[in-house]
């Protein structure tokens, strides 16, 4: 059975788009969440009323068989050691940015721990550290106006532990989906409406990549 | 830690704005605040940006701009401001004020507002959103701004944020085949 380690983003954007079931249907894989990302998906949701009823459903969903909760007593030590260099990557007049928490770095740690390499995730910043981290530099300065320095210790050591590892947004997984013919009963304008959906979900997907989807698989 | 006296300054500033009842200015200081905790990491900055975004939008509803209890309201939020800024630097404690503002802030809302999402926390979510377009995890921005992630998500997919070329860092070519693999 296949692994796939998942962030709360895109757990969040299939669960806005009611796309959940959809993971379940997939008998071949094991979705697998460390416990921060439990955390962000259900036991804070659970106790605000906006939210509680995705909660509720993302609850049953990590019941199903599909779904492996991942513990492991170096788990903490890892997601501590990711964060630590990815929080001491970019720095702006000898301070060091923090640019992730807890719940980005389980995922990432949990796929080290369990030697997987594929990754879902629909947030932008994790995506960028995990592929490209001068993009990610780029961006940040382009929003703040800051000119950042890079620590060369500390980016060779994330790229030594992320670079092995592929990211997978969950408009790949729907597009996937599309493509085995999952939604063939339905109106074909599935694909095109599935893939807005989950860009307005969260998903951190542009315009211009969907357009390319729409002509690659249509 | 952003210093005390500096932080006064900030309060001096929420003072006269509410004076002058300048929203935009009120809205401009919020940005340049959360701008500025994002590479602080500084709590204080973030509840001052939450309190000067708050106030901005409470003060552009008509029914509110227009109520005496919003005229007592900010009488009293000037008292406080000004108890502060007098308290000699050894006796202040900054971080307290603001909780209890954020939180008078939410009450007057509940009770005067029209929405079930109070101002405070559309404040958390508004700007939690903008620690993430500056380039923070969405992680972080809700950690910072005590919101959630489904909250902040659920607000970032209405807006431009992802739109940003330069940022798909490979094909989506590339990305379907990856896919395809992983999952096939």
């Amino acid at each position: 059975m296949k692994k796939l380690i998942c962030d709360s983003s895109s757990l969040i954007s299939l669960s806005e788009t009611c796309l959940l079931w959809a993971l379940r249907d997939m008998k071949n894989m094991k979705f697998v969440l460390p416990p921060a990302v439990k955390g962000e998906i259900v036991d804070y949701p659970l106790h605000v009323k906006r939210f509680e009823l995705k909660a509720i459903y993302m609850e049953d969903f990590l019941h199903s068989k599909q779904v492996e909760l991942f513990t492991h007593p170096r788990l903490e030590q890892e997601s501590r050691f990711i964060t630590d260099l990815a929080n001491s990557l970019f720095t702006f007049r000898n301070k060091h940015i923090k640019i992730i928490q807890a719940g980005e770095a389980g995922s990432m740690a949990a796929m080290k721990l369990m030697h997987e390499r594929n990754l879902l995730v629909d947030e932008r910043t994790t995506r960028l550290l995990i592929e490209d981290i001068d993009i990610l530099k780029k961006y940040i300065e382009s929003r703040t106006g800051l000119k950042l320095e890079i620590n060369s210790k500390e980016r060779e050591a994330l790229e030594e532990e992320l670079s092995k590892f592929r990211v997978i947004r969950s408009v790949e997984v729907f597009a996937y989906l599309y493509d085995k013919g999952e939604f063939s009963d339905l109106d074909p304008k599935i694909l095109e409406a599935g893939l807005w959906a989950l860009k307005f979900a969260g998903c951190s997907v542009t315009q211009e990549e969907i357009t390319d989807y729409l002509r690659m698989l249509k | 830690m952003i210093p005390e006296m500096e932080l006064d300054q900030y309060l001096t500033s929420i003072q006269n704005l509410v004076k002058r009842e300048d929203i935009v200015a009120l809205r401009e200081m919020s940005n340049k605040l959360i701008e500025r905790a994002a590479i602080t990491e500084d709590k204080n900055l973030v509840n001052l940006s939450l309190i000067c975004y708050a106030l901005s939008k409470l003060m552009k509803k008509p029914h509110i701009a227009e109520s005496k209890k919003w005229q007592t309201f900010k009488t009293e939020l000037n008292k406080d401001l000004e108890k502060e800024i007098e308290k000699p630097i050894e006796k202040t404690d900054i971080s307290q004020l603001l909780k209890e503002v954020l939180d008078d802030l939410a009450t007057f809302d509940k009770t005067m507002g029209n929405y079930m999402m109070d101002i405070v926390d559309n404040a958390r979510i508004k700007q939690g959103s903008r620690l993430y377009a500056l380039g923070l995890s969405m992680g972080q921005a809700a950690q910072m701004t005590g919101t959630s992630k489904p909250a902040i998500q659920s607000y970032i997919g209405s807006t431009k944020i992802h739109e940003r070329h330069f940022t798909s860092s490979k094909t989506v070519k590339d990305r379907y085949r990856n896919a395809k693999e992983a999952l096939e």
